[in-house]
């Protein structure tokens, strides 16, 4: 069981409040930011395990910070979770072919988040 | 012989007989069952009409033939035709009957069995093979007898010829019994009677050896009783060893028992270390060995003085000895000597003690040096310490002054208040460095990280542009936190920020640092704020990870700074519940990361600063009457602390030293004497000895920026009701009069209060 580092990328503040909730207890380092910038430059510092991402971000798509950050850290391999509000398969499709890992459609469940870090956290 | 051979024969002609008349009965046995066989067979392919039947019916056809073959001879000639004819009939008979059924006339076929004719073959076929059977068996009766009469005959001759062979032998055997035998007997009879009297005595010797035995095992027995006694003595005689052994060294001299010829034979363990000899190379060795050598000769003579008028010698009523180190060292002995007689002979117990001070003196010397060496290095990190935490304030305040005018003076008094608060804080942590009993108090003020980053930024931008690193900053806590109060000890987190953010940007060796502040998740459900600060430099080696937040560790030695900045932290931090902890930074450098508690305003549990008033009315009435000397030498500080009190007191008068402060002192006008203690002509402490000796018992109150050390005793020492570190605030001074009065002071002033 190791302390993951994990960044959320999620521009609602709702949103992140949600997955304050969800993560406590987890031992996960966690960085909140809100844009497609700040995703890739903390990325690029961190390093991080996992990466929470929405899709529709103020400056730009989440697709385009996935394909980003799955460059800058490669060494890492990052597990980027995309939780979006979108329905749209192709959207989805291109989020996966961008090295996104696996999808959740909001709302957000609390319960499957703690699972996949857990898991992470294990392996 | 004859006979014999006769009898032989007729022997073997009767049993052939015999066997004849068992060979024909089991032939024709074997014939009937045959027959039967066939009649079966036939039988039962009439009733069920399957051919399976008729497979016994030719089996024993066909053996009928060879059987009858085995018999012809067996019979007379007449018995034997019969017999033939007989079997054809029933071959005939049966072989008809099953025509008739293969035709289908079952009916007939069964009509004709049942006629008895088959029983009728078969009666007939039994009643000859008995009369053929009979004829045997009178044949082998017929031989049988003539046996009987040969045998008979052959015992007659046999017996006629042993009574002549019986005669022939009797003779020399009664020859024999007579005079060989019997005599024989005899001895055998005198051999038994001599053997049972040789048994007896065997018995005897036996019985004699047994009890020998049971003797030789009850001595076994003793023995091994003795044995176990001897053991327990052992032990007892060992413990009592120990027990002596434990008293002979627990005597805090140096003990030394020797025999009458001064060998020694035992000492203690504070005679090794007198000596510097072990006791294995004393034990068996003269006492003189531990004596100079020009006084051997005169030991020599004076210890058989002893023997022969002994007398016991208490510790110090001797002459003094020198005894020999075996280092060489000469050292001044007290002795005293006891003479008793042990089972061993007469032996002699020296007791010796070191008088001579010299080595205890060595021992504190070296002691002291090393206590020195130990200051000396605290000294060191201190005024490192002064270098690396008082530069960044000193620096801004030097900053401010340059480049504002006054109205941005007042505009920015809230971060200058700030800057001067950490350079005091930081005049405060020297003093808990030299004494670390008093611990720094734990403060709680409200902040939010916006506000904490963005400090933390001001006070590092200066080594960021000299050092020429790429400074970047992010706060990425969740944005409802971003405006939000927390709580927390500010002064410590800031430094401690501060303190790893300025380590990287020098010590790294990399280009670019980075600092964000996020939230750690604890495993425990607490969260934390967090500050990860990361650079691209070389990362702290291996070896020295250890030892990163220990006193005076750096990591590089070419860093100015105590290093006391890491140490310092971490125990600061750890005080206020939070952790400073190191790792390789992913993708090369050093990574630090300090976390405390996220404690909101409200449930923060740390102690609120109260600065504002009490609302006490009494207090104010007292100050309000108050009239106050204020003694200080520094012009400024003087000119400051009154323009400080005016307007709290009723008034403030001044002197500039210890001795115009004793000339203006007036105790029927002053309440209250404020004094600084270093100042010329006269000091702080000279001044209060000198009022309190003169009768004065009012307050006095030192103020002083020695707030390390000693100093700050002094001034207690000589009267001082309480001593204050400068600078003076209203607070404070406010807060200090309220001690006073707790204290009892003032009582004649809120009289006069009351009385106005």
């Amino acid at each position: 069981m190791r302390d993951l580092e994990l960044i959320i990328v999620e521009d609602d503040p709702i949103s992140q409040s949600v997955y304050l909730d969800a993560l406590v207890g987890t031992g996960c380092h966690t960085a909140f930011c809100g844009s497609v910038a700040s995703a890739v430059s903390l990325s690029s510092m961190i390093f991080p395990d996992v990466v929470i991402m929405d899709l529709g971000l103020p400056d730009g798509s989440g697709v385009e910070a996935i394909a980003n950050i799955r460059g800058t850290c490669k060494t890492s391999a990052p597990y980027i979770l995309v939780v979006t509000a979108s329905t749209s398969s192709a959207q989805h499709q291109a989020a996966l072919e961008a090295g996104a890992k696996s999808i959740m459609v909001k709302p957000i469940v609390e319960g499957e988040i703690r699972r996949i870090l857990a898991q992470l956290s294990d392996s | 012989m004859l006979s014999l051979v006769k009898l032989e024969n007729t022997r073997l002609q009767n049993q052939q007989a015999l066997l004849d008349a068992s060979n024909v009965r089991s032939q024709i046995a074997q014939l009937q069952q045959l027959l039967t066989d066939r009649e079966t067979g036939q039988r039962g392919y009439l009733v069920t009409g399957s051919p399976l039947f008729l497979q016994p019916y030719f089996e024993a056809e066909a053996s009928i033939d060879e059987v009858l073959t085995l018999l012809e001879g067996s019979f007379d000639a007449r018995a034997w035709s019969r017999l033939n004819e007989l079997v054809d009939g029933q071959q005939a008979h049966l072989q008809e009957t099953i025509e008739l059924a293969d035709r289908g006339d079952t009916q007939t076929a069964q009509s004709l069995t049942m006629s008895g004719r088959g029983k009728a073959i078969m009666d007939e076929v039994r009643s000859i093979a008995l009369d053929g059977l009979s004829r045997y068996e009178v044949k082998s009766v017929e031989t049988g007898k003539s046996l009987q009469n040969w045998t008979l005959a052959l015992n007659t001759l046999l017996y006629l010829s042993a009574l002549v062979v019986a005669f022939l032998i009797l003779l020399p055997a009664i020859f024999l019994q007579r005079n060989i035998v019997r005599p024989l007997n005899w001895l055998e009879i005198q051999l038994q009677k001599f053997a049972a009297a040789e048994i007896d005595k065997v018995d005897r010797v036996q019985t004699r050896i047994d009890e020998i035995r049971q003797f030789s095992n009850r001595i076994t027995t003793t023995a091994a009783a003795l044995k176990k006694t001897e053991l327990d003595l052992q032990e007892t005689t060992n413990r009592s060893h120990d027990y002596l052994s434990g008293i002979i060294d627990a005597v805090p001299d140096a003990l030394i028992i020797t025999d009458d010829q001064a060998h020694i034979v035992r000492c203690n363990s504070d005679t090794e270390s007198l000596f510097g000899y072990s006791q294995s190379e004393l034990i068996g060795q003269p006492v003189e060995i531990l004596l100079p050598e020009d006084l051997r000769v005169t030991h020599k003579a004076l210890r058989e003085e002893f023997l022969k008028k002994p007398k016991d010698r208490p510790m110090g009523s001797g002459p003094r000895f020198v005894g020999l180190a075996k280092d060489g060292t000469r050292l001044p002995l007290a002795i005293s000597l006891n003479l008793f007689a042990s089972s061993e002979g007469k032996q002699i117990i020296l007791s010796l003690r070191d008088v001579s001070e010299i080595r205890n003196t060595q021992r504190l010397l070296e002691k002291t040096v090393e206590d020195l060496k130990d200051l000396e290095t605290k000294r060191n990190q201190i005024f490192g310490m002064v270098a690396h935490e008082l530069r960044t304030p000193v620096a801004a305040i030097s900053m401010m002054a340059d480049q504002h005018d006054d109205t941005e003076w007042l505009r920015d008094r809230k971060s200058l208040r700030r800057t001067v608060n950490d350079l005091l804080n930081t005049i405060d942590d020297m003093r808990l460095v030299i004494n670390p009993d008093l611990k720094r108090p734990i403060r709680s003020e409200a902040f939010t990280v916006q506000e904490l980053n963005a400090s933390v930024a001001a006070n590092v931008a200066s080594i960021v542009s000299s050092s020429g690193v790429q400074y970047e900053q992010s706060n990425a806590i969740p944005f409802i936190f971003k405006e939000a109060e927390f709580r927390s000890d500010t002064y410590r987190v800031r430094v401690a920020i501060t303190n790893i953010v300025k380590n990287a940007c020098l010590h790294s060796r990399g280009t670019k640092v980075w600092m964000v502040s996020r939230l750690y998740m604890g495993r425990d459900g607490q969260q934390y704020l967090e500050w990860l600060v990361k650079d691209d430099g070389l990362g702290i080696p291996e070896d020295q990870l250890d030892r990163l937040f220990e006193a005076g560790e750096r990591g590089d030695s070419k860093a100015d700074g105590s290093g006391l900045g890491l140490f310092i932290s971490k125990s600061w931090i750890e005080e206020i519940g939070g952790e400073i902890g190191y790792q390789r930074a992913r993708g090369g450098g050093s990574s630090f990361s300090i976390r405390i508690p996220l404690l909101s305003s409200i449930e923060s549990g740390l102690t609120e600063i109260k600065e504002t008033d009490d609302g006490n009315d009494l207090l104010d009435s007292v100050l309000a009457n108050l009239n106050i000397l204020l003694v200080e030498d520094e012009t400024m500080l003087r000119m400051l602390g009154q323009k400080l009190l005016l307007p709290l007191v009723h008034d403030v008068q001044v002197a500039s030293n210890g001795m115009s402060g004793l000339a203006d002192f007036d105790p029927e006008y002053h309440d209250l004497l404020l004094t600084d203690n270093f100042m010329p002509e006269m000091s702080g402490v000279e001044l209060i000895s000198k009022l309190r000796a003169s009768g004065y018992s009012g307050p006095i109150v030192g103020v002083t920026a020695a707030t390390i050390g000693e100093q700050s005793q002094d001034m207690l020492v000589a009267g001082a009701d309480i001593v204050l570190p400068k600078p003076l605030t209203k607070a404070l001074f406010r807060q200090t009069v309220a001690e006073l009065m707790a204290l009892g002071h003032f009582e004649r002033s809120t009289e006069d209060g009351t009385e106005l």
